[in-house]
């Protein structure tokens, strides 16, 4: 069992490339032997967070400690228990995937056969290809079955399904139940949140470089709320004014309307009662959370646009 | 199931005059995105025939100060790197004896890659594809490129005639012959490179590929030449650059060799236009084979990793400096019996013991090409950080300073096995002509004495990788190419002597020709050593900064 | 309307017949075989190309366009044939390219007008057209800019726009959506809803994002290993199965097994808080309600389920990979 309790703790992260502020004091907390979905629109500072986390980058300020060491001066250390997946995978073009797969993965430390064998045939890729012929996707199953087929302990894994089909994001969920299972932790970045959503015990959510949201899904969830379709033949008479509903719709015989979390139940009783055809509420996704905190930014964009 | 071929599949072609559609369009997107690199190649080929053709006509006033010069380069040094004018004695022979084959060279490797940069570099990151999308046909952004480039040869040799021309290098009554021959020369050379990198560009599946095959073939026409000029003259013959060469400019002044550069080219071009139709976008010729699926232990170390993908390289470079020592070693005899015909005076000039000195220079040309592969395997530090794969290298369990200098072990002891094989191969070839089998030893070690120069080289690239990461591969390249410049031309440019005798393959003790002295060696290694050391030190401390 | 004259093979009239016909194409690379017997027909409107990675998407496309010669079969785009009329083809449809493939040295404005002129357009008019169509996929100050320092949206917004800025009748959009978070791909799929319904212009858009296809596609074509697997509209494709899903807050065995015992098939449906119904009749319905109701658990969804297009990509496999 490993010894630390967090397999990453980031408090106060600052990084700056000359003038531009990438991280402004950034947190960021990852449990041993759980999954953290890490959240966050391109250019929000993932990927330097990640750098820095891999001794790639040097951290202007802030304390970082990955597995508990230091990882800028015992990245070599370190590193024996770090399997890296780059969000955009280079490889050597004249290399085959199948000797790529080799080198990356005992470049950190041995390498288990069986799950190697295992995941070329989870993730169909081809060994016997050159690199150089392998679209994004086939390159990042490269970078993808190396890391699994490690021993790693820690798992950084930066946008790792952004090139893959779907069928592949299946194999990529079962391989990283699989993982985490074993008691290894995982720091998954993404901005596709259904991914996350199924993945990850926690989440952080960042913007411009600083953590806006973090915590464990439900407790993001009660943050905001419940969107309910209701079809009904009769009237939605007194839904409105039952507490905690907002924003109701009234439309060729479906109503729609939102309900605070903890209201949901009384306010779904109250609903049955009123003989519906269907029902469907949906709790709040990611991706609502997401637009909740990046709301502003995408309708400054879409002023200008439309 | 079985595929049958059915429906008509390429039994239709579609119609030849297709295939050069959209030419217009594609010369301008090609003038477009060339324009600063076509200008200043023009401005520093054609300035530099200017600046030494002005720098001769002041400092050479009478002919009793030609004919001394002309005495002075009659050496197999000279007749080696440069060719002999025909008419050194001249003031348009000085000068071309002084500058003609670098400009024709630079023009030369300048074109092939300027052809694989609107070729197989474009190909690779699908822009050719972009454009092919359009109404273009097959060959036409091939053409367009050719014939900006065709344009840039004549430009260059028209600027080289014009300047010879307005310096007044025609002697008195001759017109302007000499200066057009000279101007059409250094053309042939370009359109004959033209044609050899286009080919490349087909043949080679990558652009690295491509540079590296085009510059190849200019290299070895140069070899050949070269020992054609120090033996009888025929092998002269065998390389298009000697084509060019026996044009003599202010000499015979000969038209036809101009034919044979052309048609040559002509030929080369339709060669890859026809390569061009029959291959598809983006492959090369030879279809991708499936690879082994998987890789031995010793790749997980940089160096066993360096060594394997370096393979290719090492094994380019191990058989260009065998090739060339071998060829180099097989003239120095037949050159000693003209240089002892030649009498008491010639072997005067080049201080009495005329073999070894041609010796020596030949040693310092083996550890020119060596510096170039060390060179270009030091590049592939900043190569690997700028592609991206350097960050997975380092996210394994290697500190960075070990990865480099697991890397540097491939310059460092290769050129040292490369100077040896090289001096050794020109001693075996030598050996056997004068039955002298102790000459191989004595050859290599002579060689061997450039590693610390050719170190101290590998050193600034180092250094430069570190510090400034970004522009380490240019100015790494700028730095040779600017040390060559200096050893070439460097009395021209009124350089101080002692910043031409600290540069470190003048430093360097030109053995068998000089006596061996330990300090320069011994200073060359550690400043070699210090830059190596700061700029891993530098690297060790920095951001990678890949892009 | 028409800037291009007389360059034009085909009218201007509506659309009729297929935008795109294979019959038996087949493509292969040495021991590799990319396209495999391939014999579909693509109407107009927006066609979406579904396929894993190498599945042999890239090859049609380049088929298509006519960069690629089939090595036995023949395809149509328009009614111009692949393999001999390759030029009149790239005249009339625009292609967007998968790669990151603009050049970093040159503006935006200078690319798209340059690669509209090489579609024919007179100068003036490729000038106008390149900034329309810019503004059209949202590039402003920035399109006097080096395309170097673009962010990837940026430079899908390019591509898009030399894909459409000569007014084609049907263009090839090469993943578009790669590399996009999830507001940029909103957009991306916007511009090329727009693009089909706004300009009339026919699209055949590939991806593997299966959801994206089902919110913009008529048409979806599926092939596998170069191995047409399926084409079909989507209507067709994702039509109301007879299943609802039901998602309770609490009971769900006991819920099931109610439903069972009223004569309804109940079936896993892996979550933790769900299951679905075979929707035999209306009274399933009520049962469910009054299931729910006796029970005192709460009913947080009931809803009648279309096919997801994840099912119909491989369907055989859904089976094997329930769980249970």
């Amino acid at each position: 069992m490993p010894a630390h309790e967090m397999a990453v703790e980031i408090e106060g992260l600052t990084k700056s490339f000359g003038s531009v502020h990438a991280l402004r004091g950034l947190d960021l907390t990852v449990p041993t032997g759980q999954v953290t979905g890490f959240l966050g629109p391109n250019g929000s500072g993932k990927s330097t967070t990640i750098r820095i986390l891999l001794g790639l980058l040097r951290a202007d300020g802030g304390r970082t400690t990955v597995l508990g060491g230091d990882p800028w001066t015992d990245a070599v250390r370190l590193h024996r228990s770090i399997a890296y997946v780059p969000g955009d995978v280079s490889l050597w073009p004249n290399l085959t995937g199948g000797e790529a797969i080799d080198i990356l993965a005992r470049l950190s430390g041995p390498l288990d056969p069986a799950r190697r064998t295992l995941m070329l045939e989870r993730f169909e890729l081809d060994p016997t290809k050159k690199a150089r012929t392998y679209s994004k996707g086939n390159r990042q199953k490269v970078a993808l079955v190396a890391a699994l087929a490690s021993e790693a302990e820690l798992l950084v894994l930066d946008e790792p399904t952004s090139g893959l089909d779907p069928l592949m994001e299946a194999a990529f969920t079962e391989s990283i139940l699989e993982v985490k299972a074993a008691g290894r932790s995982v720091l998954l970045s993404s901005h596709i949140f259904a991914e996350v959503e199924r993945l990850a015990d926690r989440v952080t959510i960042i913007r411009e470089g600083a953590t806006v949201e973090a915590g464990t899904i439900a407790e993001l969830r009660h943050l905001t709320r419940s969107q309910v379709t209701v079809g009904l033949d009769g009237g939605a008479d007194g839904l409105s004014a039952l507490p905690g509903v907002h924003d109701l719709q009234v439309l060729d015989g479906h109503v729609s309307f939102a309900v605070d979390e903890v209201e949901l139940p009384a306010v779904l009783a109250a609903v049955a009662r009123l003989q519906p055809r269907s029902i469907v509420a949906n709790p709040p996704s990611l991706e609502e959370l997401f637009l909740r905190h990046y709301g502003d930014e995408l309708a400054a964009v879409n002023g200008t646009d439309r | 199931m079985t595929a049958v071929a059915i429906g008509t599949g390429r039994a239709v072609r579609p119609p030849v005059a297709d295939s050069l559609a959209g030419l217009g369009p594609m010369l301008r997107l090609v003038l477009r995105r060339n324009r600063v690199r076509l200008v200043v190649w023009w401005v520093v080929l054609a300035g530099l025939f200017a600046y030494v053709g002005t720098y001769y006509t002041s400092l050479f006033t009478t002919q009793a100060a030609l004919n001394d010069f002309a005495a002075l380069s009659n050496t197999p040094s000279i007749k080696a790197l440069t060719g002999l004018a025909a008419t050194p004695n001249t003031l348009g022979g000085a000068v071309w004896t002084k500058i003609w084959m670098t400009c024709a060279l630079s023009l030369a490797f300048g074109v092939v890659f300027l052809v694989t940069r609107s070729g197989r570099a474009d190909e690779e990151v699908g822009r050719t594809e972009l454009l092919r999308s359009r109404m273009l046909g097959r060959h036409a952004y091939s053409v367009a490129s050719w014939l900006v480039d065709a344009a840039l040869c004549v430009a260059v040799g028209a600027g080289i005639a014009v300047a010879s021309a307005a310096v007044g290098l025609d002697p008195a009554g001759t017109g302007v012959v000499g200066s057009l021959v000279v101007g059409a020369s250094v053309t042939g050379v370009g359109l004959m490179a033209l044609g050899v990198g286009a080919v490349a560009n087909q043949v080679a599946g990558t652009s690295r590929g491509a540079n590296a095959l085009g510059s190849a073939v200019i290299g070895a026409f140069y070899v050949l030449r070269m020992v054609g000029d120090l033996g009888d003259g025929r092998l002269t013959w065998v390389s298009p650059v000697g084509w060019a060469q026996e044009m003599q400019p202010w000499g015979a002044n000969r038209w036809w060799p101009l034919v044979l550069l052309v048609v040559l080219a002509a030929v080369l071009l339709a060669a890859a236009a026809r390569l061009e139709a029959r291959r598809d976008l983006g492959a090369g010729l030879l279809p991708e084979r499936p690879g082994p699926a998987g890789a031995p232990v010793r790749y997980a170390s940089p160096l066993g990793l360096a060594l394997r993908l370096q393979r290719g390289p090492v094994i380019g470079w191990s058989a260009t400096i065998v090739l060339t020592a071998l060829l180099f070693g097989s003239v120095v005899q037949s050159m000693t019996t003209l240089l002892s015909d030649a009498g008491s005076t010639a072997t005067a000039i080049i201080g009495g013991t005329s073999v070894n000195a041609l010796l020596a220079m030949l040693g310092m040309i083996i550890a020119m090409i060596t510096t170039v592969f060390a060179l270009q395997s030091a590049a592939s530090l900043r190569g690997d950080e700028a592609s991206g794969i350097l960050e997975p290298q380092l996210a394994g369990a290697v500190s960075r300073t070990s990865w480099a200098l697991q890397r540097l072990l491939i310059p460092v002891v290769g050129a040292a096995v490369l100077l040896l094989v090289g001096g050794a191969g020109i001693g075996v070839s030598y050996g056997a002509a004068v039955h002298d089998a102790g000459q191989a030893g004595r050859l290599a070690l002579a060689a061997l004495a450039y590693w610390p120069a050719v170190m101290v080289l590998v050193g600034v690239a180092v250094a430069l990788f570190g510090w400034v990461p970004r522009l380490a591969v240019p100015l790494t390249w700028g730095v040779l190419s600017a040390m060559w410049f200096v050893v070439l031309i460097g009395d021209a440019l009124h350089l101080p002597a002692w910043l031409l005798n600290v540069l470190p393959f003048s430093a360097t003790p030109h053995l068998p020709l000089a006596r061996l002295t330990w300090t320069p060696l011994v200073v060359l290694v550690l400043v070699a050593a210090g830059l190596v050391w700061t700029g891993l030190d530098r690297f060790a401390r920095r951001d990678v900064q890949p892009g | 309307m028409d800037p291009l004259g007389g360059g034009r093979a085909i009218g201007d009239a509506p659309p009729t017949g297929p935008a795109v016909v294979a019959e038996s194409l087949t493509r292969t690379f040495g021991p590799v075989t990319a396209l495999s017997q391939l014999t579909v027909e693509m109407p107009h409107g927006v066609v979406g190309l579904v396929g894993a990675n190498g599945a042999g998407k890239s090859t049609l496309i380049k088929i298509l366009l006519g960069l690629l010669p089939p090595t036995s079969g023949r395809a149509q785009v328009l009614g111009l044939d692949c393999a001999t009329e390759g030029l009149a083809i790239r005249q009339v449809v625009g292609y967007m390219p998968e790669s990151d493939c603009l050049p970093p040295d040159v503006s935006a404005t200078e690319l798209v007008v340059h690669l509209a002129r090489m579609s024919g357009l007179p100068s003036a008019v490729a000038r106008e057209r390149t900034a329309d169509t810019l503004r059209h996929v949202g590039l402003y100050e920035e399109r006097y800019r080096p395309i170097g320092g673009y962010s990837t949206g940026m430079k899908q917004r390019v591509k898009l726009a030399q894909a459409i800025v000569h007014d084609p009748r049907l263009v090839l959009l090469d993943e578009p959506t790669n590399g996009l978070d999830p507001a940029g791909r909103d957009e991306m799929l916007g511009l090329i809803q727009r693009i089909s319904t706004d300009f009339a212009i026919s699209v055949v858009v590939t991806s593997h994002l299966l959801g994206e296809l089902e919110r913009i596609s008529d048409h979806l074509v599926v092939i596998e290993d170069g191995v047409l697997q399926r084409s079909t509209s989507t209507a067709d494709a994702t039509q109301l199965s007879g299943v609802v899903l039901v998602e309770v807050t609490d009971g769900v065995a006991e819920l099931a097994a109610l439903l069972r015992a009223a004569g309804a098939q109940v079936a896993d449906d892996g979550g933790a808080h769900t299951f679905t119904v075979e929707l035999a009749g209306e009274w399933v319905l009520d049962a469910i309600q009054d299931g729910a109701a006796d029970l005192g658990v709460g009913l947080v969804r009931m809803q009648r389920r279309r096919h997801h297009l994840t099912e119909i990509f491989r369907p055989e496999q859904e089976g094997a990979h329930a769980r249970h």
